[in-house]
């Protein structure tokens, strides 16, 4: 009977040693956590953004500026002369510095190598280019006039190293035949639709939009640019969606997000333009 | 069965009680951990209804011509069309609203921009505890005016007031 006592007793003994050690994990476990998520705060209020949904950079505020110099990490835009910039209440906007990297380098770099060099000449769009831009054997070649939005697309790309795409070939130059040719989703290519969760997973960090081209609906075609950063000012997915573009009047384009929904892209709600997606590469 | 040992049998009760209690507690811990960790990660969102087409054969594409073919030409003339109504869009958003450039309007509780579709101003505002929505508003209409150079009388305003 004493026997069978103290083995009852053994098994209570290892049961509250089980507990205790379960006790002992729990606690060490349970102050890891808290510590992440201190040093995630005190991290994030060192930059000026904050964390609280993972991954997700949200800005403090707009930043503004004034001129600043091409080779600045960063964009001025007026509100009159998208180059002018004298207003010091102008906004700033960072220049992307993510997204695809190809064999020479990321898409949005030669964006950005690019800008420079285009120039209003002959009328008051950004339509000429007024010297090559060259990088890993591809030129851009010089244009008096007649660069357009699609152009600009092709020649990012190749100079990135990706030569799939040629100014050359209708099925690339025309907007609505590379929203067909990018929706085919061709090797090493994918096309991401336009949604607000898309717009959520950039500003999370799960699919990184910079880089990738932006594909708009109008009613007499598809215009395009290439997407710079989206710069998200509060947790319920208010920001500004930034794009860069050649062949129109600004280079920069800006674009209300509001509840990750990008805002704003007509005046005549009778005809709307609306976002079909982005063309990225995989 | 020894009637004196009782007592030490409650105690030992007891303490499998608490330990029993203490390993609840703990998967209780784990699992409420992980479930707030997934629901963070997948959140959902209303997507539109839009599917990717099937994929086609890359080769129908790579039709690359001299820059100076009918079609080359052609597509480079329907894209300029394209490019003249976005640029006519720019246009008349700069002659109409020669400020909308300096938009959107943002704190750390607004967020306010102008909707070119209903040509009215949307405030957004995410008041915290205590917050007088009064003063939020007047602050936001004030620094339109002044900072912005906004004539903000000649335009209707729709205050949206999150939680």
């Amino acid at each position: 009977m004493k026997n069978k006592f103290y083995q009852h007793e053994s098994i209570i003994e290892l049961v509250v040693l089980c507990s205790l050690f379960f006790l002992v994990l729990s606690i060490g476990f349970v102050t890891t956590q808290v510590g992440l998520t201190l040093s995630n705060i005190s991290r994030a209020q060192q930059q000026g953004s904050f964390d609280f949904i993972p991954g997700l950079k949200i800005v403090a505020e707009l930043p503004i500026g004034g001129r600043v110099n091409p080779s600045d990490s960063v964009y001025c835009l007026d509100d009159e002369d998208s180059e002018g910039c004298d207003n010091k209440s102008a906004f700033i906007i960072p220049k992307g510095t993510t997204g695809k990297l190809g064999p020479c380098g990321m898409v949005i770099n030669q964006a950005h190598k690019i800008a420079p060099s285009l120039q209003r000449n002959r009328s008051d769009l950004l339509d000429s280019l007024n010297y090559p831009v060259e990088n890993c054997k591809y030129k851009t070649d010089i244009y008096e006039e007649g660069y357009l939005p699609t152009h600009f697309i092709i020649d990012s790309y190749n100079l990135a190293g990706f030569h799939e795409l040629s100014k050359n070939n209708p099925s690339h130059t025309l907007g609505k035949n590379l929203l067909i040719w990018w929706k085919s989703q061709p090797k090493g290519y994918k096309f991401v639709p336009y949604s607000t969760n898309s717009i959520y997973q950039y500003a999370d960090g799960q699919q990184d939009l910079t880089g990738c081209v932006i594909f708009i609906n109008q009613t007499s075609g598809v215009h395009v640019g290439i997407i710079n950063s989206l710069q998200v000012v509060n947790q319920n997915g208010d920001g500004v969606l930034s794009i860069l573009q050649a062949g129109v009047k600004y280079f920069i384009e800006r674009y209300e997000v509001v509840g990750w929904k990008i805002k704003n892209l007509t005046l005549n709600p009778k005809e709307p333009n609306t976002v079909a997606g982005f063309g990225c590469k995989k | 069965m020894d009637t004196n040992n009782l007592p030490d049998m409650f105690k030992g009760k007891r303490l499998m009680i608490i330990g029993g209690g203490l390993v609840v507690l703990l998967i209780v811990l784990i699992v409420f951990s992980a479930g707030s960790r997934t629901k963070s990660s997948n959140q959902t969102f209303p997507q539109p209804t839009q599917s990717v087409p099937p994929a086609q054969e890359p080769d129908m594409f790579n039709n690359n011509q001299d820059a100076n073919s009918p079609e080359v030409q052609q597509a480079i003339a329907e894209q300029m069309q394209a490019d003249q109504e976005y640029n006519s869009w720019q246009q008349s958003n700069s002659d109409a609203y020669s400020w909308i450039r300096k938009l959107p309007l943002t704190a750390d509780n607004y967020f306010v921009y102008f909707d070119l579709t209903k040509k009215v101003f949307i405030g957004r505002l995410y008041p915290k505890s205590g917050d007088d929505l009064e003063k939020i508003k007047s602050d936001v209409l004030n620094k339109l005016k002044t900072e912005k150079e906004i004539p903000v009388e000649n335009f209707t305003f729709q205050w949206q007031v999150n939680p």
